[in-house]
């Protein structure tokens, strides 16, 4: 049994549990495919409206 | 660190932790179907005259109230900045799940405008389908499930669909459609908006947000997103404050179903949270149900009905109520719940997140000590929230709509009673983590 907290990717340079700050953590959020469907639902919706109204 | 995992992932949470996380992720999504369904009666005063963007702005503000306000007073803002600090990349989609149902709301209105109720409420359902495939592929929910399980979802939201075509054939009273492909294109895209905004929502609640902090900024995004459109839609600062002038007589009434529809939100985010989007979303999108009794019991609609539309309402409702009977069952068992681990585990990896804190979230515990209150602030938001309201209270006067007085007073009994009993059971189970 590993413990999570073992997991050898948390540890890997650069990735915000070992430190790499704010700017690593919003690297993550922009290559997030969660993210990236979100955005393409948005701006689907607003095109959308825009031929509706 | 006191969370392992197993070879497949699996946290140890015992099968009676599993199954009291279950009940009270069901119950929840009961009691937000009636919730939400109650908020729709204010939707009513757009047959009174009033602009369906300004109803929608109103109701909006009366989401932003509640949403700020009841978080205070639940779990204080104190606990709300906690979970930020442990996973803030968390606010920009809660954010963006806000603008998300902004512009799906919007949608819904012209919709309605142009195919009517009928045929947009059960597209713009299909949500629910939409959320079981997120749910799938993005965060594992139903693999590892048994036959069993799968059978009873999908058949499940396949008969609340089907219900919810019968119910809408029923409340066909509406205007005749005007412009076919235009309406069903806005309400299918209500439904694929509306579907997506769960990715967010299940997002925050495996990497342990609690719903009551995620809600805090979902609205943050609803109110910019519907405030702008609100004034592209009318034309400016002007022409909108002009509108909102002359509706104000009746604006408490729609700040007051933006209020019921958080509480009903709420419990929709708690059953997300705790039986997933697959089993949760169907669950409360029994609100077409709770509608359909405001209209029947309290409006009066459907009054001379023939024989025909009755049968629909009835075989609509209860195609809905066993298509909810159904998903209930399908209980999530410990090896789904393992891979909705590992798909915690993901997350939490990604962003760095502390995984004692996912662990214990996403039990429903908290491994530290409650934050100690900052009882001002509380204060000073739930005071705030309560002067807005009891202002446009004082400037509120009766709608002129026709409405059954003991029916309404009967459903308002029934939802206190949800309230009560699902509350009670939530807090007991996880104290509102």
């Amino acid at each position: 049994m590993r413990a999570y907290g073992d997991e050898p990717a948390l540890r890997r340079e650069g990735s915000p549990a070992s430190g790499g700050g704010r700017g690593v953590r919003w690297r993550e959020t922009s290559r997030d495919p969660h993210l990236l469907v979100t955005l393409a639902a948005l701006a689907a919706g607003l095109l959308l409206l825009r031929w509706l109204a | 660190v006191s969370a392992s995992f197993g070879a497949a992932g699996a946290w140890t949470l015992s099968r009676e932790r599993l199954r009291t996380l279950q009940r009270a992720g069901v119950l929840s999504g009961i009691a937000a179907g009636a919730w939400l369904g109650a908020a729709e009666a204010p939707t009513k005063l757009v047959t009174t005259g009033l602009s369906p963007v300004v109803v929608s702005l109103a109701m909006v503000l009366g989401v932003f109230l509640a949403r700020w306000s009841l978080p205070a007073l639940i779990q204080g803002t104190a606990a709300v900045g906690s979970d930020v600090r442990e996973a803030p990349h968390l606010v920009v989609f809660a954010a963006l799940a806000g603008a998300l149902w902004a512009v799906a709301n919007t949608l819904t209105i012209y919709a309605i405008r142009d195919v009517g109720l009928a045929i947009a409420f059960p597209l713009w359902n299909t949500n629910s389908l939409l959320g079981i495939v997120w749910g799938v592929v993005f965060f594992r929910e139903l693999r590892g499930a048994g036959r069993r399980e799968w059978l009873l979802v999908v058949v499940g939201a396949l008969a609340m669909f089907a219900g919810a075509l019968l119910l809408a054939a029923a409340s066909a009273a509406e205007a005749p459609p005007r412009d076919a492909l235009r309406g069903v294109a806005a309400a299918l895209g209500a439904g694929v908006l509306w579907g997506t905004m769960y990715v967010p929502y299940r997002k925050a609640y495996l990497t342990g947000m609690s719903p009551l902090s995620f809600v805090t900024f979902f609205t943050v995004g609803e109110i910019v997103t519907m405030g702008a459109l609100a004034l592209a839609l009318t034309g400016g600062p002007a022409p909108l404050a002009r509108e909102l002038a002359a509706a104000r007589s009746v604006l408490f009434w729609l700040l007051l179903g933006g209020f019921v529809w958080v509480v009903g939100d709420l419990f929709q985010q708690y059953a997300a949270k705790y039986v997933g989007i697959s089993r949760g979303i169907p669950l409360s999108n029994t609100n077409q149900l709770w509608g359909l009794l405001w209209g029947l019991l309290v409006f009066g609609e459907l009054a001379g009905a023939s024989g025909v539309t009755y049968g629909q309402v009835v075989g609509g409702s209860l195609a809905m109520a066993l298509g909810a009977a159904a998903i209930a069952l399908a209980t999530a068992g410990s090896a789904e719940h393992a891979l909705w681990a590992e798909a915690a585990a993901r997350e939490a990896e990604r962003y760095g997140v502390d995984p004692a804190y996912v662990r214990s979230r996403m039990a429903g515990e908290d491994r530290a000590p409650a934050a100690p209150r900052r009882r001002g602030l509380d204060a000073a938001i739930v005071a705030a929230a309560t002067l807005v309201l009891a202002a446009f209270a004082t400037i509120a006067r009766r709608p002129d709509l026709a409405y059954d007085a003991f029916s309404a007073a009967a459903l308002a009994a029934a939802l206190l009673a949800s309230l009560a009993g699902v509350g009670l059971a939530l807090w007991r189970a996880t104290r509102f983590r």
